[in-house]
């Protein structure tokens, strides 16, 4: 288990992390969610014992991470995929870690074969893709067979067949009942993967909750009614306490599901002529929540149109212009 | 897929922690397989030897020619020792490099994740320069006396056995103090933590007292510019040769080149752990 408790960063005018209270469970997949600049990876470089908070705590495991006797048995980490040494083949530098840790060398062929880089152990990693490099970062985090595994955006980069793969391997992981907290960019990725998310912006604390919780309370969310009688149903909603938005007729009603819409109909003899629950993305309820904390607001014109890397940025702009 | 990661060993033995020869064998797999490491090591030594044997063969070529008073001053133990200038660098290079391109690339990051109690990584660091340094520098003093040797005979010139007290002397004690820069740019590359800043830092640390010190008046030769490390291990190498006012007694030499080690160390440990990583 992660926990962190009031965690603040400073550097210098900036506060990068703000009080942040949160703990992170073993046997799900947690997702770390934020605009660019939210203090992510500021956050994750605390829990690792790599920058000192300037107030609050990480622990992991119930201990401060400079205090474990053997850090890489209990935590693995992927921080910075390119953080690798280029002359180095990929088997030579999970060797070294893995000394480094007093992990059997077993591991090594054991790490390489489950990210699928057996073939290429014996190259340099100057010459491997950016995906290769996630591969080789995640297999340095499995090492040490940790229970607590955190990863830093480990599909930048990634193809979809390798983001397959890192979805399912996290959640198996996960499924072992290891404690899994991973940050991303990627919406929809989270919403495949993540079962529970942390939201920040700008070093605060935004959202913490499961994702289905979370995208409840998006105003995207809401079952859209469709019926003759619609100013007289809607009366009936809003007296139940649902809110009501008209679209082209139809109604659409937050804060009320379906079943119980469609007793009220029932009950009041009024036909309904559909009657659909309509849950919002994730990425809808991500943009909601952030949207007064979005810390840059340059588009990113380099993103490829479908479903990939839509940043809060992005979001925040695309409204904007609407 | 089966099982992500099969459990190898008891939790007893997974819980055993690393030590400091676990942290040292790791910093020694890492940096023995660094091109930048390799090099200067292999240049230090090389280039030592050959500047070495090169200047010998120019003397011996034109020593015919030297005035009396020139000859005269001909001394077979100090001229093969010229060629020290590569190695003084070259090692020096070294030592920073085993540090800096590590914050460059961030692979610093998985060092201190790997071993959280940074001082050990300061100290495996620390312990693999002294050793290459110490036993290339040992390579370099006795390949460059050897080569001097060698050409100066086949030139008819005067040459002097290894094995006089004045030569052994400086011939070991350039082995045995060739650490002494590779230890001050490590240090200063922990300070740094950039690979220009540290070489730099450490050639300035390295010449200026050579190049500025003799332009300063005598108090200051006398009682500052030898204070610096390159003067104090001078007068320990070379002191019983040549007469400088920058030297000192040689054992006080020694301490003060002790007292910057002890120093630089210490301020690395202690900067390493205080900072963000
Ligand atoms: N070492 C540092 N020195 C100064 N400022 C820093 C440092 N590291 C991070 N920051 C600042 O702290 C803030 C949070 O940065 P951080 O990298 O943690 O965000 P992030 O959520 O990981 O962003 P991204 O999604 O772009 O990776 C930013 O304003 C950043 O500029
Ligand atoms: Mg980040």
């Amino acid at each position: 288990m992660i926990e962190v408790r009031g965690l603040t960063k400073r550097f210098g005018e900036t506060l990068a992390v703000d009080q942040l209270s949160f703990q992170v469970q073993p046997g799900i997949v947690t997702g770390f969610l934020g605009p660019n600049g939210s203090g992510k990876s500021t956050t994750m470089r605390m829990i690792m014992g790599l920058d000192n908070p300037t107030a609050g705590a990480a622990t992991v495991n119930g201990k401060d991470y400079r205090e474990l006797s053997a850090p890489m048995h209990e935590v693995g980490a992927l921080l910075d995929a390119k953080a690798v040494h280029g002359g180095m083949t990929a088997e030579q530098h999970l060797r070294w870690v893995a000394r480094a840790g007093k992990v059997s060398p077993g591991r090594v062929p054991a790490v390489l074969e489950l990210v699928g880089l057996e073939k290429v152990a014996d190259r340099r990693t100057g010459g491997f893709s950016l995906g290769m490099m996630q591969r080789l970062g995640i297999a340095t985090a499995l090492l040490g067979d940790p229970k607590v595994l955190m990863f830093d955006e480990p599909v930048n980069g990634l193809d979809p067949e390798g983001i397959r793969w890192v979805r399912n391997l996290l959640k198996q992981l996960a499924s072992e009942g290891r404690t899994v907290f991973v940050s991303s960019h990627l919406m929809s990725e989270m919403e495949a993967t993540a079962e529970h998310v942390i939201v920040i912006g700008r070093g605060r604390l935004i959202a913490d909750g499961s994702i289905e919780a979370l995208t409840q309370g998006s105003t995207d969310s809401y079952v859209r009614v469709v019926t003759p009688k619609a100013n007289e149903f809607a009366g009936v909603l809003e007296e139940e306490g649902g809110r009501i938005r008209r679209e082209d007729g139809a109604l659409l009603v937050r804060d009320l599901g379906a079943p119980a819409i469609g007793e009220l109909a029932a009950a009041r003899g009024i036909a309904l002529h559909e009657l659909s629950p309509h849950r919002a993305r994730l990425e809808a309820a991500f943009f909601e929540l952030t949207r007064d904390s979005v810390e840059y607001q340059s588009r990113e014109d380099g993103a490829s149109p479908d479903d990939v890397a839509v940043t809060a940025a992005a979001l925040a702009q695309e409204e904007e212009t609407r | 897929m089966s099982s992500v990661a099969t459990r190898n060993g008891t939790q007893a033995q997974a819980a055993a922690g690393p030590g400091f020869t676990d942290t040292l064998a790791a910093e020694w797999a890492k940096l023995r397989t660094w091109r930048a490491i390799r090099w200067s090591f292999a240049l230090a030594i090389v280039l030592s030897i050959a500047m070495s044997a090169l200047l010998g063969l120019v003397i011996g070529a034109t020593y015919d020619d030297w005035p009396a008073s020139e000859q005269a001053q001909f001394d077979p133990i100090l001229y093969p020792m010229n060629g020290i200038v590569a190695s003084l660098i070259g090692f020096a290079v070294l030592g920073v490099m085993a540090v800096t391109p590590e914050y460059g690339n961030g692979l610093v990051r998985l060092t201190f994740t790997a071993t959280p109690r940074r001082s050990r990584v300061v100290l495996a660091k620390v312990l693999i320069v002294t050793a290459l340094t110490l036993v290339g520098g040992m390579a370099s003093a006795f390949g460059m006396y050897f080569a001097g040797q060698a050409v100066f005979s086949t030139a008819d010139l005067p040459t002097e056995s290894v094995f006089t007290g004045d030569a052994m002397r400086a011939v070991l004690s350039i082995g045995l103090l060739m650490p002494v820069f590779p230890l001050l740019g490590l240090a200063i590359g922990f300070l740094t933590r950039s690979t220009a800043a540290g070489i730099t830092g450490v050639l300035v640390l390295l010449w200026a007292p050579e190049i500025f010190g003799p332009l300063l008046p005598g108090w200051w030769q006398e009682n500052v510019v030898s204070l610096l490390p390159g003067p104090a291990g001078d007068s320990v190498i070379i002191g019983h040769l040549v007469d400088s006012r920058t030297f000192s007694d040689p054992a006080v030499g020694a301490l003060i080149v002790a007292a910057w080690l002890v120093g630089a160390i210490a301020l690395s440990v202690a900067m390493v752990r205080r900072r963000d990583a």
